[in-house]
């Protein structure tokens, strides 16, 4: 972080918003080299992508309510721009606020406060004196478990928890990485900070701490590597990271289940409105919940450039849909194919031998060619299917709508079947911590490598020379700085620099719900579902349902987060066009119904689609526009945009190559060798260690090679195998450092 | 460039770790040189299982090593006190278990970990279940931890229900999972037993288990895992050991016996006495190739006190008794003062002799099984496991009335399974040649299976009494299983790709070979003959007849008095 006054004058790239293709390309520039300036006028990362905590989103929602109602937005720089400007040179002012949000409409299910807060008053007030020697006892506490963390990192998780309140008063953090390498810590520890360095008193809190520990542990347990899934190799790896808990835990993956199940049972009782804000950390609630396809460019992209090891990731583990009035799971996989009982068995060969063909439909070209721009439901029905199977292949996998062609449901239907069976049963990944650490890490990568971050600053002008290029810009905090290229996301930009058919709005229409139970679940599994409910009224905007359970984090425990999308139309209140998905699925009352989780909590807004940017013409070269996110489910066109971007502006380089092994860099002067000192002390804390690692697997390659020559009958279809159970997925392939006893 | 960083270069990198292995070498040879020292001097302390521990860590296949840490607990559990140990023992687990997780497939660990399961006190069983449990869920094939969960499933004392509910969880993840069908296979009859049924598992059971598994490979019928539990499902059903003939001859002072299924008949095994007229008679058993301590479904017996111990021109009985175990019957064979051989055939019931292999499944089920699986050849006509079984089913319930079909789906197979093209046609000879035993009467003592593309000749124990045999014009490409011809005196087997004549050797009556039109490409290959008292040989349309020359033939087969027609 850097403080507007302290920045230097000159940077090759300044990216205005730190929404995701904006922060892929930041960090692809950095990556090689470029010196880059990344701006955002909000005081939180992500931008229109963001992640809320449940206090961070009522105040956003207070916020847009209206188009017009910012209170919030930033101020002009109290001098006169024009005496920074040079001969010949004109200023283009910027707009400073976002109006891409509107129609926000907040409401709670539950009473204020019930009897159980009440008794949980009394206690706490007969503590208190008890629980403020507590508080001081927790934070020595955080700073000694947290080893690598500094006490000044730590003001910043906790700043970074709790944006709104502190953010306020410092308006820009204060470092930048260049001055104080240990600040690149900031983006990848925040999720640690925010479980560990909580600042609220009593014990309940000391309760939801180990709580989470064991969460995390289990988290841990299940990590799983990219690589690991891919070959046999880093399987072991895999078991390595395992068994580091195993040991200390007594394996007890049931053991941990069971007890989150007792709480979810407990809790799901009833809840009142203080208690969910007293747990409003524990939420992270997206602007624009975004899935990856497990074979898709986004994953393709953080493997090869090595940002999967700052990201978590859960699998999407069921796709549900909603038949006769009844939710069901969606077989997809052959696993869950062979063992569904909805179908029968001439519907499971029928089913997975269109699913075969469609992943092999282009060696097949004379079953389709008379259909491929025909409707994709006219080709399904020349298909015979049953309707079950129609049912499953249109909607859950397809995710067809009326006027899809042929040629687009069957890419659809292919890259969701590729993306199957790579970490889990469905073909989606889901950020832990909520969609919106996705673009941090990019900024992490655009950091490590030397990029300056300003967080609630942005540019009031762009400064035009007479040729109408960008030479430069004046911040919100009125200094003038060089550069060579402007990125910046659409919204940033000056509204004739969009082309007139741009300015038709489209919109989306979204739903953020908290209820009480899971939508469907079988067993004891916590399910992370996504659906894609058809709507009667519109065949071409269905519903895009995606529950997240308190495992993915974004709730507490026993609150489950729905999300609900869908393309919409001016003049149509969210509140209306979502209306058939909340009333089929959930419930407003405790009584009635009983099988449908009941609404705590609901979010309504109108998002402006920023998917498509088309620029007019009066828009100077060195100035690129970037989109915000629209109505997809995920985020592939956002990697293929920032790339785009980046062969742009330097067409001869590479994009985002994988980051260096610390150990590989030679340091040059000082400020590099603090950076990259930082780096391997948070990721690779014993270097000595990794070594010997990578001495083991040397050794363990050779041997497993031997072993599958003995296990031959057992190794077909090895892709499948790994994904099962697995809970977390950590899809960077990093080695935790494993005790070994040598 | 300004501002990049730098990286060292891929030699640079290279360098290093070559520096860094040669290091590493160092000290790991030294450290082994200090271990087989220690091990020598029977140095049993804490630093030998350190070092050994460092070693073993990186290198978990080290058996040697192994053994020396088995010795080193051995001796210190009698040398230590009990609660000492235990710290020992549990630190030992920690060790194996971070040895499994960088080599989760070596021999060596697992059976470390059996070693000190069994050697430390109070051993916690439960939790090992658990690291099966953990193991098996990176890895759900991984046969080593299949074999080590059998192990602890036993010492723990769990159920084979709990067991059976695992597999069903693993096969619900992914059934293309060998080792889970095949525990299931073993749980079921502990679980469900019945007698009754041939795998011993009760029937309604079975039919939950082939929804199961046809689920499976309606799913994916190209995944053999399920196909082969589903024939197991089918069963494979006992064969009672007895015999199907008994044969003597006069001529040759013989009593052959022809067993249902391949015994070994010596001292140590199985004996068998023969009686004549109730006397007990002295004497050896041998098989057609003269062989003893050896399985086979053909036995000879002759006399050691007399050379010809069957009297001529009298009637006699000769019975045989099985010492010792339960053939079902005593069987004999009277033979009366004109007949120069006399036989016993046990009658088998028209059409079962062959279908032992899935005659475990009752009619309905193999009916059943049979229409399921054509409803899924409808969507899959080019499956070969699919066609494979259909076949086997067929075959199993009624192989006459199925012929027709059996013979398309399998020369189906033929075209889409190229690989595989000979197990197919040998397939197909044996369904041929059954069908033609369940028909034969054997007492003819004829066999002629001509023009039928027969590629292999199946139970050629079988053919044990037969005197004239014709399968000409097939395509036979070795004269395999012949020795059994012991009575013939006519062979033909003109048109067919024979190459060798090596069994034909223990055909003490053969008289006439017709073998024209094979593949015999050199004398060499009519040595066998020379054995026998063969008469008339036939090879024309041979390799070999080319520049032949009549008196070389002469030379190797003595007895030949006609060659292709010649006098000679």
């Amino acid at each position: 972080m850097a403080s507007g006054s302290d920045l230097p004058k000159e940077f090759d790239v300044i990216v205005l918003g730190t929404g995701m293709p904006e922060s892929i390309a930041a960090a692809a520039f950095s990556r090689i080299g470029q010196s880059v300036l990344h701006l955002d006028r909000n005081d939180h990362y992500s931008g229109n992508w963001a992640s809320f905590n449940l206090q961070g989103i009522e105040k956003w929602a207070k916020q847009h309510q209206d188009v017009t109602s910012h209170k919030d937005d930033l101020e002009r720089p109290d001098i006169d721009e024009s005496s920074l400007l040079e001969e010949g040179e004109t200023l283009v002012q910027l707009p400073l606020g976002n109006y891409s949000f509107s129609q926000t409409e907040t409401e709670y299910f539950v009473p204020e406060e019930d009897e159980e807060d009440k008794k949980a008053m009394e206690e706490k007030s007969a503590k208190q004196t008890e629980s403020q020697i507590e508080t001081n006892n927790d934070q020595v506490v955080d700073n000694v478990d947290e080893q690598t963390k500094s006490a000044d990192v730590h003001q910043a998780t906790d700043a970074d928890g709790d944006s709104n309140a502190d953010m306020k008063d410092d308006k820009v953090e204060k470092d930048s990485v260049n001055t104080d390498g240990e600040k690149t810590y900031e983006f990848s520890e925040t999720k640690e900070g925010d479980n560990g360095a909580k600042t609220e008193s009593s014990d309940a809190i000391e309760e939801k701490l180990s709580g989470q520990e064991q969460i995390d542990n289990d988290v841990d347990a299940k990590t799983e590597t990219i690589e690991g899934v891919k070959d046999e190799q880093n399987t072991v790896e895999v078991t390595e990271n395992v068994s580091g808990n195993f040991n200390t835990e007594s394996a007890g993956t049931e053991n941990v289940v069971s007890k989150d199940e007792d709480t979810v049972k407990e809790k799901s009782k009833s809840w009142s409105q203080k208690r969910m804000k007293s747990e409003w950390r524990r939420f992270n609630m997206d602007l624009s919940p975004k899935v990856l396809y497990s074979v898709g460019d986004m994953v393709e992209l953080l493997i090869s450039s090595d940002i999967a090891k700052y990201c978590e990731f859960k699998t999407v583990t069921q796709i549900l849909t909603l038949m006769d009035g009844n939710l069901e799971k969606v077989p997809c996989s052959r696993a869950d194919v062979f063992s569904s009982k909805k179908v029968s068995m001439l519907e499971k060969r029928m089913l997975m031998k269109f699913l075969q063909f469609c992943l092999e439909y282009e060696q097949k070209p004379e079953e389709i060619k008379d259909y491929m721009d025909k409707p994709f439901l006219e080709f399904l029905s020349s298909k015979k299917l049953t309707p079950t199977i129609r049912h499953y292949i249109q909607h859950s996998i397809a995710m067809a709508t009326d006027s899809m062609t042929t040629s687009e449901g069957l890419i659809k239907m292919k890259k969701f079947l590729s993306s199957l069976g790579r970490y889990g049963n469905t073909a989606f990944l889901w950020s832990l911590y909520g969609s919106g650490e996705l673009p941090q890490s990019f900024c992490r990568m655009c950091a490590v490598f030397g990029g300056v971050y300003c967080l609630r600053t942005s540019v009031s002008s762009l400064i035009m020379d007479s040729d109408n290029r960008c030479v430069g810009i004046i911040t919100t905090e009125g200094s003038r700085i060089k550069c060579k290229w402007v990125v910046m996301e659409s919204t940033y930009a000056p509204r004739n620099y969009l082309s007139v058919e741009a300015s038709e709005k489209r919109l989306i229409a979204r739903a953020i719900l908290m209820t009480d139970r899971p939508l469907f679940t079988t067993g004891q599994k916590e399910q992370l579902s996504f659906m894609c409910l058809p709507c009667s009224d519109d065949g071409d905007r269905p519903i895009n349902v995606l529950e997240l359970p308190p495992s993915s984090m974004a709730s507490p425990l026993g609150i489950y987060i729905c999300h609900l999308t869908r393309q919409s139309k001016p003049g149509l209140k969210p509140k209306d066009d979502l209306l058939y998905a909340v009333q089929s699925l959930f419930t407003k009352d405790d009584d009635t119904d009983v099988d449908k989780p009941k609404l705590l909590w609901s979010l309504y807004f109108t998002q402006e689609d920023l998917s498509l940017v088309s620029p007019s013409t009066a828009i100077p070269d060195n100035v690129i526009l970037m989109s915000g996110p629209g109505s997809d489910i995920d985020i592939d066109s956002t990697v293929l945009e920032a790339k785009e971007v980046f062969k742009r502006v330097l067409p001869d380089e590479e994009f985002l190559p994988k980051a260096p092994n610390p150990e590989d860099i030679i340091y040059v002067d000082d400020s590099e060798a603090q950076v990259a000192d930082a780096d391997s002390q948070s990721e690779f804390s014993k270097s000595d260690q990794s070594e010997q690692d990578t001495a083991q697997e040397d050794q363990s390659e050779q041997r497993l090679q031997d072993n599958d020559q003995e296990d031959q009958s057992d190794c077909r279809k090895e892709k499948d195998q790994d994904c099962g159970a697995k809970e977390t997925v950590d899809i960077s392939g990093n080695v935790e450092n494993s005790d070994a006893n040598v | 460039m300004h501002g990049r960083v730098k990286v060292k270069t891929t030699a640079e990198q290279q360098e290093a770790k070559r520096k860094e292995r040669e290091k590493k070498l160092k000290i790991y040879t030294a450290a082994t040189e200090k271990i087989f020292e220690k091990r020598k001097n029977k140095e049993y302390d804490e630093e030998a299982l350190k070092i050994t521990g460092e070693i073993l860590a990186v290198n978990s296949d080290f058996s040697t090593f192994w053994n020396y840490r088995k010795e080193i607990f051995l001796n210190m559990t009698e040398n230590k006190p009990e609660n000492e140990m235990i710290e020992i023992f549990k630190g030992e687990l920690q060790f194996l278990e971070s040895c499994l997780r960088t080599n989760p497939k070596s021999y060596g660990v697992w059976n470390h970990r059996c070693f000190i399961m069994e050697t430390m006190p109070k051993p916690d069983w439960k939790k090992e279940l658990e690291l099966c449990n953990l193991f098996l869920e990176y890895d759900e094939r991984n046969f080593h931890c299949w074999d080590y969960r059998r192990f602890v499933v036993k010492k723990a004392n769990i159920s084979p229900e709990e067991e059976l509910e695992f597999t069903t969880n693993k096969i619900c993840n992914n059934f293309s999972n060998f080792s889970s069908w095949h525990y299931r296979s073993k749980l079921l009859p502990l679980i469900y037993p019945d007698e009754n049924s041939t795998i011993g598992v009760e029937e309604n059971i079975l039919i939950k288990e082939y929804e199961t598994v046809q689920n499976a490979f309606f799913t994916d019928p190209d995944d053999q895992s399920a196909w082969f539990y589903h024939r197991w499902l089918l069963g494979r059903g006992k064969i009672k050991t007895g015999v199907n003939c008994m044969l003597i001859d006069r001529t040759y002072q013989m009593l052959m016996i022809n067993t249902t299924q391949p015994v070994m008949i010596s001292p140590s095994t199985c004996e068998i006495d023969v009686l004549l007229n109730g006397e007990r008679v002295e004497g050896t058993w041998r098989t057609h190739k003269q062989q003893t301590d050896v399985y086979s479904s053909i036995w000879i017996f002759k006399s050691t006190e007399d050379e010809s111990w069957i009297p001529m021109h009298e009637d006699a009985e000769v019975a045989m008794a099985v010492v010792g175990e339960d053939w079902g019957s005593s069987d004999s064979v009277q033979i009366n003062s004109t007949q120069t051989v006399a036989w016993n055939l046990t009658h088998e019931e028209q059409g079962l002799r062959f279908r032992d292999e899935l005659s475990a499944a009752t009619t309905d089920t193999l009916q059943r099984e049979l229409d399921s699986i054509q409803e899924l050849y409808e969507l899959e006509p080019e499956n070969k496991w699919v066609l494979l079984t259909i076949v086997s089913l067929m075959k199993a319930l009624n192989p006459k009335q199925y012929a027709n079909d059996i013979e398309i789906f399998l020369s189906k197979l033929i075209t889409i399974d190229s690989s595989r093209i000979n197990y197919y046609w040998d397939l197909r000879s044996k369904c041929l040649i059954e069908n033609y035993l369940e028909e034969l009467d054997f007492s003819t003592r004829v066999i002629s299976l001509q023009n039928q593309n027969i590629s292999c000749l199946v139970h050629p124990e079988l053919f044990s009494m037969v005197v004239k045999i014709d399968l000409s014009n097939n395509k036979l490409d070795s004269v395999k299983g012949f020795s059994c011809f012991q009575c013939a005196v006519d062979i033909h087997v003109d048109g067919n790709q024979i190459k060798d004549l090596e069994e034909l050797s223990f055909l003490h009556g053969l008289k006439l070979l017709s073998i024209k039109d094979n593949n015999i490409s050199s004398l060499e290959s009519l040595q066998p003959l020379g054995k026998t008292s063969i008469l008339k040989l036939y090879l024309f349309g041979n390799p070999v007849v080319e520049n032949i020359d009549e008196l070389e033939v002469k030379k190797i087969i003595p007895s030949l008095h006609n060659f292709d027609g010649h006098m000679m």
